[in-house]
């Protein structure tokens, strides 16, 4: 619900998701002229910072620092967790002003998850980073996001359930996957948000359109953060949408996904009791 | 002669302490025949360290005849456990419950607890002093408006009283040094009621009409409290601190002529939609830090059912006059209102933080006794645990699941939102 300001650090990383764009790319940074130059344009009161992994940048504490000093009330890390395993490091990091996280978790076990991140010890180190911020004693917002892919699919509820274990604030469950279709991998999310709301704790999806997710729409993401995306993606409305009640709302589904898969999954949204509050909140 | 030992408690929430319970002291006071023959203390309890077992070892060590405990529904249950335990203990002592969780339901409380002597019925100074006499030896209980009491294991609920009309027969508990100001909880009251009749607050319809405490009395103890230098910060308990703005100014004088050592103003109730220069002004004179409002929601249709005034122009340019003058906003909104559903709730909550307030304050609708929607509750359908706190269950449009899962969302947000540096 809260707008952030979205900062690219570069696409540097320590691990080698198999599922990341880029992945195949040459590693880079973002001058930090731009950064700063872009944190002086303050039009927003959030910033959040991404990569990449952003924790690798030797300059991360000055750019938090910056942000501060540019009067950003809330700032954001979108990050691996990796670094945080250095407890040193998490002070730092929260001494210079940062004490909100996104921090990504692909499987619930070492083995799914280094297999996804590409890295050895990538799960070692971001289940003892979410370990220091939980035992961290100061104010602090903590997000788990988990990318959902075929690789994983099947272990997102005990993904989710690991990420509990870590007092979290919220947690996101994110498609990242064109391979995966929609309605093979909906019956975990369903089981993975009730395991999260029965535990208290706040989850959203991303990426799964309405028709798909009727009747649980207040875990959408897109409803209150829209269908804007950190990462480029091309969407295209089918011929279902153009009966929908929310075709407006909607960009429909990622081309890619359409083309590998087609639209007989989908179906067309009949107006129902909340359909117009839902379109309010898009005013 | 000895004196029965009358003890009045409270139990409160980090240090508070009860402005209820000074009243009930200083009026009863006033009266010869109960300072004759009463010995009146005032005890105030933690109510988060405390259990009910320290609470009773320490209030047996008092051997009270008469205990008056003052209930809201956050601490009614300890109340209950206490008073419980004390009777068995004590068959002889007498019980009397008062406050806005009881006094309105007064025959279900005595119905449900043997324990409970008497209930009160709204504002409790003259009650309360009346129904002391009674219990010392002097009247009849019948004779007494505004209680509900078991005599003959029959309840009986006297004729309602009217509220105090000159609030000038209240001494002040701060000047008659019943009531010691102490830093961060000391509360100033200038008036009673409220101008508006919002159908979840017990406020506005118990206490229908506005009166006013003397403004020379408002004057001395403002001058009492920041005589203290250890006073840093205080309170005003008014349910509209800023309903008038020449009433405003001449506190906010008063209190800047009396505030030598700079005590800060925290936490005034305030309606945003009457903030202009003026009034931020006059905040600043008073050295208001911080003040809280609501809307509560934004949705036109609950804001009509639940009888709140909100203009939304209005209010937002008061949120901003006031947080681009320094002064925090606080800004309150409630899950389960009748009219609203998740999205609709969702939509306050986007609406509010899209004006940036300091704090924006998420809570569920608890149906108090004594409100409106307590009261026609079948008609707005909602239904709702009628144990305190008294939690809003179900709602047309807004079922159960939905209303937690607001919870569930507002506790998230709320994090996200009013996160603050640490040290």
């Amino acid at each position: 619900m809260l707008k952030y300001k979205k900062i690219f650090l570069g696409n540097s990383c320590n691990n080698r998701c198999l599922h990341c764009s880029y992945r195949q790319k040459d590693p880079s940074s973002t001058e930090i002229n731009t950064i700063l130059h872009s944190l002086n344009q303050k039009k927003e009161e959030n910033v959040l910072f991404y990569g990449g992994e952003p924790a690798l940048r030797n300059d991360l504490f000055q750019i938090i620092n910056a942000a501060k000093e540019n009067g950003y009330r809330r700032i954001k890390l979108l990050t691996n967790g990796r670094a945080f395993s250095d407890i040193n490091f998490l002070y730092q990091t929260i001494n210079a002003g940062c004490y909100l996280f996104e921090i990504k978790l692909w499987g619930s076990n070492p083995s799914l998850h280094d297999y996804l991140t590409q890295s050895p010890n990538s799960f070692e180190e971001t289940i003892s980073g979410l370990e220091n911020l939980a035992n961290l004693p100061y104010d602090k917002f903590v997000c788990v996001r988990i990318p959902v892919c075929k690789e994983n699919y099947a272990d997102v509820e005990n993904t989710v359930a690991t990420a509990l274990n870590f007092g979290v604030n919220r947690i996101i469950l994110s498609m990242q996957d064109h391979q995966l279709v929609f309605h093979t991998v909906f019956s975990h999310i369903r089981n993975a948000i009730n395991i999260s709301i029965f535990n208290r704790i706040w989850v959203l999806t991303e990426g799964l359109p309405f028709c798909i997710m009727q009747g649980l729409e207040q875990h959408m993401n897109e409803i209150y953060q829209g269908w804007d995306s950190l990462y480029e993606k091309t969407f295209k409305q089918h011929g279902h949408c153009f009966k929908c009640v929310y075709k407006e709302l909607c960009p429909g589904v990622e081309s890619d996904y359409l083309e590998k898969h087609g639209d007989k999954e989908f179906s067309s949204v009949p107006a129902n009791k909340y359909s117009r509050d839902i379109k309010a909140l898009y005013e | 002669m000895n004196k029965k030992k009358v003890i009045l408690v409270s139990f409160n929430w980090a240090g508070h302490f009860s402005l209820a319970l000074g009243y009930l002291k200083v009026y009863a006071l006033k009266d010869g025949f109960i300072r004759d023959n009463a010995a009146l203390e005032i005890i105030d309890f933690d109510t988060e360290t405390l259990n009910v077992q320290q609470v009773v070892y320490y209030l047996i060590q008092s051997k009270p005849d008469i205990i008056g405990f003052s209930c809201y529904c956050w601490n009614i249950e300890k109340v209950l456990d206490t008073a419980r335990i004390m009777k068995t203990i004590s068959p002889e002592l007498k019980i009397i419950l008062g406050g806005p969780e009881v006094g309105p339901v007064g025959r279900k409380y005595l119905k449900e607890h043997r324990f409970i002597d008497a209930v009160i019925k709204g504002e409790g100074e003259i009650t309360f002093a009346e129904l002391l006499k009674v219990y010392l030896g002097e009247g009849r209980l019948e004779e007494i408006t505004g209680v509900s009491y078991r005599t003959d294991d029959r309840i009986i609920e006297n004729l309602d009283r009217p509220p105090i009309e000159d609030l000038s027969e209240i001494p002040s508990p701060y000047l008659e040094g019943i009531l010691t100001p102490r830093d961060r909880v000391t509360y100033i009251e200038t008036y009673r009621g409220c101008m508006f009749k919002c159908h979840y607050c017990f406020e506005g319809k118990n206490i229908p009409k506005l009166r006013f405490f003397p403004e020379d009395r408002v004057k001395k103890e403002i001058e009492l409290v920041l005589n203290r230098p250890e006073i840093k910060s205080f309170h005003f308990v008014d349910t509209v601190f800023n309903f008038k703005k020449d009433r405003l100014e001449r506190i906010a004088s008063m209190i800047s002529a009396a505030n030598r050592y700079g005590a800060e103003l925290r936490t005034v109730e305030i309606i945003a939609e009457f903030v202009d220069e003026e009034t931020v002004a006059s905040f600043k004179k008073a050295r208001v830090i911080s003040v809280e409002t609501g809307p509560q929601t934004v949705n036109e249709d609950t804001l009509q059912k639940v009888n709140r005034f909100y203009k939304a122009d209005k209010f937002k340019h008061g949120v901003r006059l006031l947080e681009d003058n320094g002064i925090e906003v606080t800004s309150d909104l409630i899950i389960g209102l009748p009219g609203d559903n998740f999205f609709k709730f969702v939509k306050s909550a986007k609406t509010i933080m899209d004006m940036k307030p300091t704090n924006v304050v998420f809570s569920i609708l608890h149906v108090l006794p004594g409100t409106v929607l307590y009261e026609k509750s079948n008609e707005f359908g909602l239904k709702f645990d009628d144990k305190a706190p008294h939690l809003v269950l179900d709602v047309p449009d807004f079922p159960y699941e939905d209303i937690d899962k607001a919870v569930i969302m507002a506790y998230s947000l709320d994090k996200e939102y009013n996160i603050k540096p640490s040290g």
